[in-house]
């Protein structure tokens, strides 16, 4: 899909915690799979899962081409 | 040298005296068994000496996560753990989903952990990154399997993976497994009662190492086109939305929309489908429970519990930490020999009635052993060793000490005579479907399909004749009327089960998924190729098919050594006459325990092993350059 991402919108009632967009982003950005370096940060709460960015996020859109459960969303 | 996406350690723990050190893999250990399950095989070999006792200091625990996982290859986070168990004296395999157990594991340095000795009083295992320590776990100790994964999250955090027992582990109940981040199942055969036995109540993970693979540009390429495949395919959605639902359809749709509260997956995979369910009516309103599959939560409804009340026990088997299907054989057996005045009121004032009241207060004594629950927890094992030998022919189908759980008269209903079947007999570790899910259990698979399947399962050509053999081949699936003289093919169950072993074999070593929602995306070749590009050991579908026959046929030697032989994998009477259900996969006949031997005598002739005493032969142990088991067994006069 064409255009700059201006946002990720999130759905936390869709993750399901599988970490994929970590591993995805932290591979890109540091040559490795390690959900501890990566820019998405998903976090288990008391009813599922919250997604947070860090500040380095470059609004890639890598972690939304991975989230095969449409937790993510690009908005153009 | 370092070697692309493996850790690159084992980690050596011994709780006797309170020491952890680590040791380096070497290429030519996971050349020849890969990881995760197979090289758990190989270290448990080694460790584990002939005639260990299960619940001694002396076993030994390996638990390993393959070369895959960590990484994104989907549906790659498959742990492996083997022992010596308890309910068999088998040296036997469990895996489990690892949620996020194996990648972080593999994040904090190491691929495998070998551990033995008791500690002299309840601890658990923290592994984070090099800081290894063995903690006091006396607040943990007493305590159900959530309860404990939750306190250690609390205090340490997610992703932190978590295997912890609960108090049938504790109590060394020969049926308790352990938990996997309080949603996957470890090891139905007694798993649990091993960490109970040495003081070992939990084990937590995390890692901030990383994994990285040898060849990232040809490793993401393979994995961009799995995905692909996996986003086109026709039924992701519907997984998404039903999970296991689909598969098992035990309830209606409706019902498990209404069940349903959210769905959990383990690292790495695209499926994801563990349900956390929610009781939204009657008593137990509110209730939520993790389960490894929403189907599993309602399976006691099939015995005539509403579904709200099956939640709530297998909330309350879960917890505890026990395996439901043994738990449901124990009561059913010790029922049948109250009827048959064969246990008197000093143990059972009347039959053991299937409601949630009694079944709660039952799960209780058993994982307490408490009264009659103390001889219950021997498994069914124990229960024959104390009604005598007569007790036995009311025994419910088992194999190796264990109930078959697939079949006419099984839990998990099914009347074909597949894989799922057969494995359950020889699979070293005891009934257990998981070694041959090949295609045959969620639907009758028209045999035109079978030579896709078994490509992708790296079945080399020569075999599939034999797997698919025309009738003119087949003398005794003609005379058993298995195939007809009008038939293009048959199915030689047998033949097909020994490249269904070793199919989960490279998938467990790798750590892949064996769940057919994932595996089907996977195929020899391609499994090939993406070790290669991960670890930078360049390696043919043939070789890496050779190495997951290695640690079958390895597992099977060190189940040798301890003394199983064929008359080990031999069927029940009852099993496969009762109702008279049974029949051949394609339907044409029932299975006959005539029948079911010449499928036993096919599978070890397939895997070119000793037909008449069921055990690989010196030959083949050599072939596979598993010299040191051949020795030993020469040695051994076996």
């Amino acid at each position: 899909m064409a255009g700059k991402i201006i946002e990720i919108e999130t759905h936390p009632s869709k993750c399901v915690g599988c970490l994929l967009c970590q591993l995805i982003c932290s591979f890109n950005y540091e040559k490795m799979f390690n959900p501890s370096k990566s820019r998405i940060l998903i976090e288990r709460s008391d009813n599922g899962f919250k997604i947070n960015f860090a500040d380095e996020c470059t609004l890639c859109g890598l972690c939304v081409q991975f989230c095969v459960y449409n937790a993510l969303e690009a908005k153009r | 040298m370092e070697i692309g996406s493996y850790a690159g350690n084992i980690l050596h723990v011994d709780l006797t005296k309170n020491e952890v050190k680590k040791e380096p893999i070497t290429p030519e250990l996971v050349k020849a068994f890969i990881g995760g399950l197979g090289l758990s095989v190989k270290l448990a070999y080694e460790h584990i000496k002939p005639r260990t006792e299960p619940l001694s200091p002396e076993n030994t625990i390996i638990i390993g996560a393959g070369p895959l996982v960590g990484t994104i290859a989907p549906g790659s986070s498959r742990i492996y753990a083997v022992a010596k168990f308890p309910i068999n004296n088998a040296i036997a395999w469990a895996g489990a989903g690892g949620m996020t157990f194996g990648g972080m594991l593999k994040n904090a340095g190491y691929d495998n952990v070998v551990i033995k000795g008791r500690a002299s009083k309840p601890v658990y295992l923290k592994i984070f990154d090099d800081d290894v320590e063995i903690c006091d776990a006396g607040e943990l100790w007493g305590r159900g399997i959530e309860e404990t994964s939750e306190q250690l999250w609390a205090k340490f955090g997610w992703p932190a993976g978590i295997i912890t027992i609960g108090q049938a582990g504790e109590n060394l109940v020969k049926f308790a497994m352990s938990f996997v981040d309080n949603a996957s199942t470890l090891g139905r055969g007694g798993f649990g009662a091993v960490m109970g036995s040495k003081n070992l109540k939990a084990i937590i993970v995390k890692g901030t190492k990383g994994v990285r693979v040898s060849h990232p540009r040809k490793f993401m390429k393979l994995v961009d086109g799995l995905f692909q495949r996996i986003k086109r395919w026709e039924h992701l959605d519907e997984w998404h939305e039903f999970g296991f639902w689909l598969g098992l359809p035990v309830v209606p749709k409706e019902m498990y929309y209404e069940l349903n509260k959210r769905r959990l997956s383990c690292i790495g995979c695209p499926i994801g489908d563990k349900d956390v369910v929610e009781i939204k009516k009657g008593k137990y309103k509110g209730l939520t429970k993790v389960t490894t599959t929403a189907i599993n939560a309602v399976t006691p409804s099939l015995l005539g519990l509403s579904v709200e009340d099956s939640i709530k026990c297998t909330g309350t088997l879960d917890d505890y930490g026990m395996d439901m299907f043994e738990f449901f054989a124990v009561l059913n057996f010790v029922n049948e020999l109250y009827g048959h005045g064969m246990i008197t009121a000093e143990y059972m004032e009347s039959k053991i009635p299937f409601n949630l009241e009694s079944l709660e207060k039952w799960a209780g004594k058993i994982a307490n052993r408490e009264g009659f629950g103390d001889i219950l927890a021997e498994g069914l094992p124990g229960i024959i060793n104390k009604f005598g030998r007569e007790s036995q022919r009311f025994a419910p189908p088992m194999s190796k000490g264990l109930s078959v759980y697939s079949g006419p008269t099984g839990p998990l209903l099914w009347d074909r005579f597949g894989t799922m079947e057969l494995t359950q007999l020889v699979n070293p570790r005891g009934a257990h479907v998981a070694a041959g899910g090949s295609p045959t259990y969620y639907a009758i698979r028209p045999l035109e399909k079978f030579p896709t399947h078994l490509d992708r399962m790296g079945v080399p050509e020569s075999a599939v004749e034999r797997i698919l053999p025309q009738p003119r081949d087949w003398q005794w699936g003609l005379k058993f009327g298995l195939v007809s003289r009008e038939d293009k093919a048959g199915l030689n169950v047998g033949r097909l089960t020994r490249y269904s072993e070793d199919w989960l074999s490279v998938l467990g070593s790798l750590g892949v998924c064996a769940r057919a929602q994932i595996n089907r995306f996977y195929y020899a070749n391609l499994l090939a190729e993406l070790y290669s590009a991960a670890t930078g050991i360049q390696i043919g579908r043939e070789e890496l098919m050779k190495a997951g026959e290695r640690v079958w046929n390895l597992l099977k030697a060190a189940n040798v050594r301890e003394g199983f032989t064929r008359k080990d994998d031999s069927f029940s009477e009852r099993w496969l006459e009762e109702k008279s259900q049974f029949v051949e996969y394609t339907g044409k006949v029932k299975i006959s325990l005539e029948i079911a031997d010449k499928f036993l005598d096919d599978y070890y002739e397939e895997r070119g092993w000793d037909v008449e005493r069921g055990i690989p032969t010196r030959e083949k142990l050599l072939e596979l350059g598993l010299e040191d088991a051949a020795e030993e067994i020469a040695r051994a006069g076996i």
